[in-house]
């Protein structure tokens, strides 16, 4: 079992939570969605309630009243220090994950460590939360009284394994001021949810076998090469929208807007926009807790677009330390910086859609389907896909 | 007086109920074979 959408145990457990806070007034909504959430999660994997709960509870908590206590004014420098090295530390702990994907506590009694990593599959995303967490208070210099608000924020069920990424105090304050669960709250939830199960189970799964059928080909030509760079751009696409989707939806039954993942991304007519709008949750991350305290587009638009190519390899690495990873984060920096010392500027959405408009749209979204080609299991498999172009 | 049909709700009402038919149909008819397998999100990985 896993804490995982596509769980029934989950998904049924997740359901009782739903229920419970349906039933008990809406003061308790933070100790039913907290107890609901680690029984859910404890349930379906003990390992993934122990190390996240465990690095919220005995590290992010502890570190973020440390940091409080030091002064902003007297000892800004110590301060920044220290929250440096406690980022360093949870970037440590999931750069460690990623290089051997064979992380287990030892007193779980799992000795094959590789067949349990799926335990921690979640760490990637809960990074994103854990720093938001420390970027929030250090930069507002505010503690939290409790820690029950954290471990929520930490085990929220509905994103715990890929997003969308919640920002702290928004979550906070949804969680303060809790609201009874209502008819059109539940309606919404229900059809994003089974959308986004639609999109999983039908579209993904079509466009998955599509592509995999003809990259399992020994040769190809090229209208198979381009069935197969759209079937894997619809598939990113549908797989991971739709996850976003039951995400939000089950969000929505207990009682936490999560924000919107997608909007539109096919609309493009540049990756920087394309950016706004794929993995919105994402890009918004990189922007506010690396781009901009790096300097963001203040030192002009080349040395602003070379802070983006580099954040776009960065974010490539965090999918996973291989070359086709980084690869694929230098092709989108790479045109991110061109974009960006070209001074190209987006078709405005609801303008006029002439010929500019739909060649900016193909090129832009060419580019993105090439580059998830990068994603194919080997770098042999894209060589094929990209020699059956060849003439 | 005839009154003027709620058109975004029948179209949502259209929507979800083609989206159920097709999602039953796919778990039913294709996921029950045995070799066929629903692979886990893609973004889980990472």
């Amino acid at each position: 079992m896993s804490p995982s959408l596509l769980s029934p145990a989950f998904l049924a457990l997740i359901a009782i939570v739903v229920m419970a806070r349906a039933l008990i007034p809406a003061r308790y909504s933070l100790s039913v969605g907290l107890i609901g959430a680690m029984a859910a999660i404890g349930i379906t994997s003990p390992n993934t309630l122990l190390t996240i709960g465990g690095v919220s509870l005995l590290y992010l908590y502890p570190v973020h009243l440390v940091l409080s206590r030091i002064s902003k004014d007297e000892h800004a420098r110590l301060r920044s220090i220290c929250f440096g090295l406690a980022i360093a530390g949870l970037v440590g702990m999931m750069v460690a994950f990623k290089l051997y994907q064979r992380f287990s506590l030892p007193f779980s009694g799992v000795s094959s460590v590789g067949a349990d990593a799926v335990a921690l599959f979640g760490f990637s995303y809960f990074l994103f939360r854990a720093i938001n967490f420390l970027y929030v208070h250090h930069a507002l210099g505010s503690s939290e009284k409790q820690p029950w608000t954290l471990l929520y924020f930490s085990l929220f069920p509905s994103t715990l394994t890929s997003g969308p990424i919640q920002k702290y105090l928004d979550f906070r304050k949804q969680i303060a001021t809790p609201q009874a669960l209502t008819r059109a709250d539940a309606s919404e939830g229900l059809y994003r949810i089974s959308r986004g199960y639609f999109r999983k189970i039908c579209l993904a799964y079509v466009t998955n076998e599509v592509a995999t059928a003809y990259v399992g080909l020994s040769e190809l030509v090229a209208w198979q090469s381009v069935l197969i760079i759209i079937a894997l751009y619809l598939f990113f696409y549908f797989d991971f929208a739709g996850y976003s989707d039951i995400a939000i939806g089950f969000g929505l039954l207990l009682g936490v807007r999560v924000p919107e993942n997608f909007r539109q991304p096919f609309m493009a007519t540049s990756l920087t926009e394309f950016w706004r709008h794929w993995h919105i949750t994402l890009g918004d991350w990189l922007r506010d807790h690396v781009f901009i305290p790096l300097g963001g587009m203040r030192a002009g638009h080349l040395k602003g677009g070379a802070l983006a190519a580099l954040v776009m390899v960065l974010c490539g690495l965090w999918h996973g330390i291989t070359w086709p990873f980084f690869m694929w984060g230098a092709w989108h920096g790479g045109h991110l910086l061109l974009e960006s010392v070209m001074g190209l500027r987006p078709v405005p959405r609801g303008a006029a859609r002439g010929a500019r408009y739909w060649s900016l749209l193909g090129w832009t979204n060419m580019r993105v389907a090439f580059g998830a080609l990068l994603f194919l299991p080997t770098l042999d498999d894209v060589a094929k896909v990209l020699k059956g172009f060849a003439p | 007086m005839s009154r003027k049909p709620n058109t975004g709700s029948l179209i949502l009402t259209v929507k979800w109920s083609a989206m159920i038919v097709a999602l039953l149909w796919t778990l039913v008819y294709r996921l029950s074979e045995e070799s066929s397998r629903l692979p886990e999100f893609v973004y889980v990985n990472f």
